[in-house]
């Protein structure tokens, strides 16, 4: 299991597309995903849209994020 | 009152487009502009005591704004901000600076389409200039923060749309 994870809340800041554009391209993520998890945080209000090994890993992604204007937070992904 | 805010955006082989109207052009000379005034870490401010006072601590509310707390550990929420807060926020400075000098007089905005992130970039974030997180803009409101916040909203969400059209397609679909 991944040591931390990075959750996207729902901030209602930024658009759909903008939010599945940056996790697509920005995070990474495939594009199914990122529409997936869109739409997942506009339902439940966040989703985990990133795993990493290490806080390092993790604060990339949110850093990433931050930089195009969406909330990130980093979990410890426990059991 | 009417308000004329309003854009186009046309995303052609290697640049992009931006057609806007005269209210789009000062809202976002407003906002960005006041963006990168906050980000310059060592600004010569006019005025007395009072006015300097004002700009430091409007300076802090942002600089709170655009850091938001990476988690609810506040030791590790401080050291994402020590390692990270520092490049993230000279990279937005670099990035407003150039959107910024992309805003002719008249005319629309040219800019180059490998570097259009500097744009979806500053919109996302110059609106919390006018607004905290968690209150959405509304480019139809009365209240100009909220109306202008709901401009760079739009104007982020309509370029995206019109980079990655399948996206959008994906997402109504």
């Amino acid at each position: 299991m991944t040591a931390f994870r990075v959750v996207a809340y729902n901030d209602l800041h930024s658009e759909d597309a903008v939010v599945a554009d940056v996790l697509n391209r920005v995070c990474g993520l495939p594009l199914a995903d990122a529409v997936a998890l869109t739409r997942q945080i506009n339902l439940a209000g966040q989703a985990t849209v990133g795993l990493a090994e290490t806080r390092a890993d993790a604060e990339v992604i949110a850093a990433r994020m931050i930089g195009f204007g969406l909330r990130p937070v980093i979990e410890r992904n426990t059991p | 009152m009417s308000w004329s805010h309003g854009f186009d955006v046309v995303v052609g082989e290697s640049q992009v487009l931006l057609n806007l109207t005269e209210h789009t052009v000062s809202a976002l000379r407003e906002g960005i502009g006041t963006l990168a005034r906050y980000l310059d870490d060592g600004p010569q401010q006019s005025g007395g005591f009072k006015d300097r006072l004002m700009f430091k601590r409007e300076r802090l509310e942002l600089l709170d704004r655009l850091l938001p707390r990476v988690s609810d550990y506040s030791p590790m929420a401080q050291e994402f901000i020590d390692r990270r807060g520092n490049d993230l926020l000279v990279e937005l400075l670099e990035a407003a600076r150039r959107v910024l000098a992309s805003i002719p007089d008249s005319g629309p905005v040219r800019y180059q389409l490998a570097g259009v992130d500097d744009w979806i970039r500053v919109l996302g974030q110059a609106r919390l200039v006018w607004v905290p997180r968690g209150t959405p803009g509304d480019s139809r409101s009365g209240d100009p923060r909220l109306r202008n916040a709901g401009l760079f909203t739009e104007l982020q969400g309509q370029l995206v749309t019109a980079l990655r059209p399948e996206l959008a397609a994906q997402l109504t679909g």
